[in-house]
């Protein structure tokens, strides 16, 4: 109950299905305006998306490319978008969230507000099938496999992409092969000019909901082979706001003007980064990172009774520890291994509960301990291969009633190869998965394993025009959650896991004129994904008791958009417009002869797209952003009735930067929902109406 | 020449995944019935979607397609019931809704199904009490609630004259021998279930003593001798649910019917309309059980052997003519029917697709 679990499961008995989410976050970065592209000596690999682990990382030359050619994106064999720095700062977003929105085929569950919970789904597969990196690391949430991305701020964040299907870069840890889809999301890191040895950049947020955030840089050079990086941010809301409850239909029946409540957030992150460059050929890198968050749950508008849905709070950390080494073994040979260990306290308080203590109270902790290694030969001829194994234990501990105390060690195992010519980029690899379950008490899920195939290809039949044509083929599943395996009297062990397929084909074209038309780069992807044994609650023997089931089945097929153009309407002028389409046909196919057989899955607009335009001036810069939505249906059956209305939202910014004793100081403000639309994601959780923001910050 | 070829490409594409999703209208018949002038549905809805509706369908309008009004409430009182409407009775000319998650008591007028008054069912620090049933004794309406309260409404003034405090989470009441029977769930406090039935004396408004009856008791009637029937639900695990009878003399419990694992039952003219339903396996039965000579006199009401009832979710008898209308609530997610049977157990009629999740009917 609350925003964090999920409400369908409930019908007025005892059953508070609970789906309690994860955390972990993240921060920012300053923004460059040039990208680097690192070319390979030995032409095997080119730069990946997450820019730390690249196929070759040594012996490479740097080539100054505009970053609004979106030259990684073009080159993908499967869909890629990236979000740079300079672009997050146009996006008007202060969460990762508010940034990933803008993303193509991508939908987030937004429950509203500062605190309220937000998932993403890629392709409509659902939230448990997109990993998400943080550094080169992938984050989990072993107990609902779901990471609310409402949890990080993009102010130590430096790039954030979002790869279809799996990245270019073979030379990557096995987890990040096993995801439908996977977001990478890359901190800051600091670049030291020969004359400064420190670089800092103090910051501060305030506006609508209360807000207070400030926030820190601060890097160190030490030595010739050593720097350290810290990052801290404080972030205080009430996160109030008002909204319209409409009683019936919106302008015809009652309504009335209510407050958000609960809405209080306070979080507190420290991340702390080593670099050391060893040699000219190895590279170590170790993080400890630390987030705390205490923060009210706000909870559905119930009707006539706004207040007993919300009073519960959440109390949760996330702690973790990392550590990356790298080694140029030859010129043919690199090998890479990695670390972490992650802790996750969460405690949630429900003081409305008519139990007999009046209140229902759990404590979670989950721990997983990772490991993995990855090694890279570079043929020659444009062939490389990489071999990557990774050995990841979780476990997770509660005080709920007969807990089961479970346990997962995973074992991945990953061959790929990928060649890389002029006219063709092809990759491949086969992922290995072997899963053990244990439990203190009670049955253990079932032990799994399985191959899982992937492909893809990215051709590019012209050599003068920049015009590629793409494909991919990707087979990868998602474990059942501990909460699917073994949610009190819901969970059910005898889960398998959720399967899903791939099929993309695409193309992608840009071109370079300069002048007045700077550059233009356009992709489109069609795509069917399926996905089978799909994990869903439905009742047991009675309405009151429910139990998962691998019962669903579903059918998408989509088409994703984006079109991306550099003008320059004066030597001193620079308007950069960007524009996303995503069509999805996303079809309940669970129970042939159902009542909702055919239909699309709620909460899923057929259409939807997003739009960018900033306006770059000597003088100050101009950001406006658009998303919108068709309209939705909120249960199974796409009734008139059950129908949700689609909408838009809009927010403009202002920024100027101007030098100040030797530093740069940078003031902007931003004006959100400009049109004030009362809208909702989900319905009965609002979405704030219009609100604004400053931000200063100074860099030196 | 590139860019046009661009600029073509994209727009084309576009048009191509325009938004093409319409909306699905419900298929059903609208039946006849000589014997009824209208008869309202209450559908809960689902939980935190305030989309609690009561339909009603009008025999009387010539016009087939339109005898059904999905939400009549919505319609005369420009808003909807609220969140989890979980019991209707009516009492005179009015009914009574009781809307267990907005935590209101919805007080209509029955025959334009206008709002008469809404009461709020809170306590002193503003808790919800969320109301789960209510029946009727001499002017009083009585209302059983999840926080353990029993409430008095006096049902000219719809005022709430007083709470009285039962046991755990109680789910379900009757009234027997001047007496109020509340079953006692404690079904929040899984796995520690409640056991016992209340008794609570009408003029003292006293709790004067708890029945020790099963694990989770639920529902509860009386028939005209005074037999109190409840029915336990146990953990929906190794016990079961069970059926009991209790005498409202002794305010005992006097037998277990051990051969019957009854879910739900409704009473009409002394017969039990007893049901169950597994909703894993889909299996369900309906049987009548004679409460003057305690046996089941009809082992299998539903005559037509290939008819099939996906989810079982509630029975009601209409007191004019016995005919028995069960409610189909189709998975939960998807919205329910209502099959018309006749007292011998023919299907009459059926109108489909009346509401999600429909749980009570009111006949007129």
């Amino acid at each position: 109950m609350g925003i964090f679990f999920l409400p369908v499961f409930y019908t007025g008995k005892e059953v508070v299905f609970r789906y309690p989410i994860e955390i972990i976050l993240f921060a920012m970065k300053k923004s460059i305006g040039i990208i680097f592209l690192f070319l390979p000596l030995l032409s095997v690999a080119q730069a990946d998306a997450s820019g730390v682990l690249t196929d070759s990382i040594h012996r490479l030359q740097e080539v100054e490319i505009r970053e609004e050619v979106r030259n990684r994106e073009i080159r993908s064999s499967a869909p890629l978008q990236v979000l740079n720095r300079e672009k997050l700062d146009r996006l008007n977003a202060l969460q990762l969230s508010d940034a990933v929105k803008f993303l193509s085929g991508v939908s987030v569950k937004d429950y509203g507000g500062i605190g309220g919970l937000k998932t993403v789904s890629v392709r409509s597969l659902g939230a448990n099938h997109t990993a998400i990196s943080y550094d080169g690391i992938r984050l989990t949430d072993n107990q609902t496999g779901q990471i609310d991305l409402g949890r990080f701020s993009l102010d130590n964040v430096n790039l954030v992409a979002l790869s279809g299907g799996q990245s270019d870069n073979i030379f990557r840890p096995a987890q990040l092969f096993a995801a439908a889809s996977t977001l990478d999301i890359q901190s800051k890191r600091p670049e030291f000019s020969a004359e400064k040895a420190t670089l800092a950049k103090v910051s501060f947020k305030t506006g609508s909901f209360g807000l207070l955030n400030p926030s820190l840089y601060l890097a160190q050079r030490l030595g010739k082979s050593f720097s350290i990086s810290l990052s801290s941010e404080y972030l205080n809301a009430h996160g109030k706001y008002p909204y319209i409850l409409d009683y019936g239909f919106a302008g015809k029946d009652s309504s009335s003007l209510e407050m958000r409540q609960n809405t209080d957030v306070r979080n507190f992150r420290i991340e702390s980064t080593l670099f050391g460059k060893l040699s000219e050929t190895d590279n170590l890198e170790a993080a400890f990172y630390y987030y705390a968050s205490e923060r009210g749950l706000p909870g559905p508008t119930v009707f006539y009774n706004i207040d007993n849905f919300s009073s519960q709070r959440l109390w949760d950390k996330s702690i973790f520890f990392r550590g990356r080494y790298q080694k140029e073994l030859s010129q043919r040979w690199a090998w890479q291994s990695h670390l972490k260990y992650q802790l996750s306290p969460l405690r949630y308080l429900d003081p409305s509960s008519l139990n007999e203590k009046g209140k229902e109270e759990s404590n979670y902790l989950q721990q997983e301990y990772y490991a993995s290694t990855v090694l890279l030969f570079r043929a020659g001829r444009g062939f490389s291969f990489a071999a990557a194994s990774d050995l990841t234990f979780a476990k997770l501990e509660a005080d709920s009633y007969n807990f089961v105390y479970p346990e997962r060690l995973t074992w991945l195992a990953v061959v790929a190869a990928k060649y890389n010519s002029e006219m063709l980029l092809a990759t491949a690899s086969l992922l290995n998965t072997v899963v053990r379950e244990a439990v203190q008490s009670g049955s253990a899920g079932k032990d799994y394993h399985r191959l899982s195939p992937y492909a893809s290809l990215a051709l590019k039949p012209f050599s003068e025009i920049e015009l590629r044509f793409r494909a991919f083929y990707k087979q990868i599943f998602r474990m059942p959650t501990f909460n699917d395996l073994y949610y009190m009297r819901i969970g059910n062990p005898k889960l398998l896991p959720e399967q899903t397929e791939q099929f993309n084909i695409g193309l992608s074209y840009s071109l370079n004129p300069g002048g007045f038309l700077s550059s233009l780069s356009f992709t489109a992807d069609a795509y069917h994904n399926r996905v089978h044994d799909k994990i869903v609650a439905v009742p047991r023997k009675d309405i009151f008791v429910w139990t998962m089931l691998n019962f669903g089945k579903v059918d998408v097929k989509g088409l994703d958009l984006t079109i991306e153009t550099l003008i320059r309407p004066a030597r001193k002028l620079k308007l950069a417009l960007s524009y996303t389409h995503s069509y999805q046909r996303v079809l309940n196919q669970s129970n042939p002869g159902g009542l909702d057989y055919g239909h699309q899955l709620p909460y899923t607009p057929r259409v939807s797209g997003s739009g960018r335009a900033a306006l770059k001036t000597p003088w100050v810069e101009l950001a406006y952003t658009l998303l919108w939505s068709g309209h939705r249906y909120i249960i199974g059956q796409n009734y008139t009735l059950n129908r949700l209305e689609g909408y838009s939202d809009q927010s403009l910014s202002l920024a100027r930067s101007f030098s100040l004793a030797g530093g740069i100081i940078n003031l902007s403000a931003e004006l959100l929902n400009l049109a004030d639309e009362n809208y909702v994601v989900v319905k009965y959780f609002p979405m704030p109406g219009r609100s604004g923001r400053l931000s200063l910050s100074y860099r030196f | 020449m590139k860019q046009k070829i661009a600029l073509i490409l994209a727009a084309t594409l576009s048009l191509v995944a325009c938004n093409d999703m319409k909306d699905f209208e419900p298929q059903r018949e609208y039946p006849a019935d000589a014997s009824l002038r209208k008869i309202y549905i209450l559908s809960e809805g689902l939980f935190n979607n305030n989309n609690s509706r009561l339909a009603s369908y009008d025999f009387g309008i010539a016009d087939p397609s339109k005898r059904l009004d999905t939400d009549i409430f919505l319609t005369r009182n420009k808003r909807g019931l609220g969140d989890t409407a979980n019991d209707m009775q009516r009492y005179g000319s009015k009914i009574y809704i009781v809307v267990n998650v907005s935590s209101q008591i919805e007080v209509i007028n029955a025959e334009t199904a206008e709002s008469i008054k809404r009461i709020p069912f809170f306590n002193e620090e503003n808790k919800a009490r969320q109301p789960r049933y209510i029946d009727f004794y001499e002017g009083k309406a009585y209302v059983c609630s999840f926080d353990g309260s029993l409430a008095r409404i006096d049902t000219a003034s719809l005022e709430v004259e007083a709470f009285t405090q039962v046991g755990r989470n109680p789910d379900g009441l009757c009234i027997a021998n001047r007496k109020i029977y509340v079953s006692n769930s404690g079904g929040l406090d899984f796995p520690n279930y409640d056991r016992t039935v209340s008794v609570v004396d009408i003029d003292s408004f006293k709790e004067r003593k708890k029945i020790e009856i099963g694990m989770n008791p639920y529902k509860i009637h009386a028939d005209s001798q005074g037999d109190v029937y409840v029915v336990t639900r146990g953990n929906y695990d190794e016990t079961g649910y069970a059926f009991h009878k209790i005498d409202s003399e002794i305010d005992r419990k006097i037998q277990t019917f051990d051969s019957l694992a009854v879910y739900n039952f409704e009473i009409h003219a002394d017969k039990a309309y007893l049901y169950s339903h597994d909703f894993s396996t889909g299996q369900n039965w309906i049987k009548v059980f004679d409460c003057l000579s305690e046996r089941v006199i009809d082992h299998r009401f539903v005559k037509d052997t290939s008819l099939v009832i996906n989810t079982l979710y509630g029975l009601a008898i209409n007191p004019i003519n016995g005919d028995v209308y069960a409610m189909d609530a189709q998975g939960f997610f998807n919205w329910g029917d209502l099959l018309c049977f006749d007292p011998t157990g023919n299907l009459r009629y059926r109108i489909n697709q009346v509401g999600l999740n429909p749980n009570h009917i009111i006949f007129f």
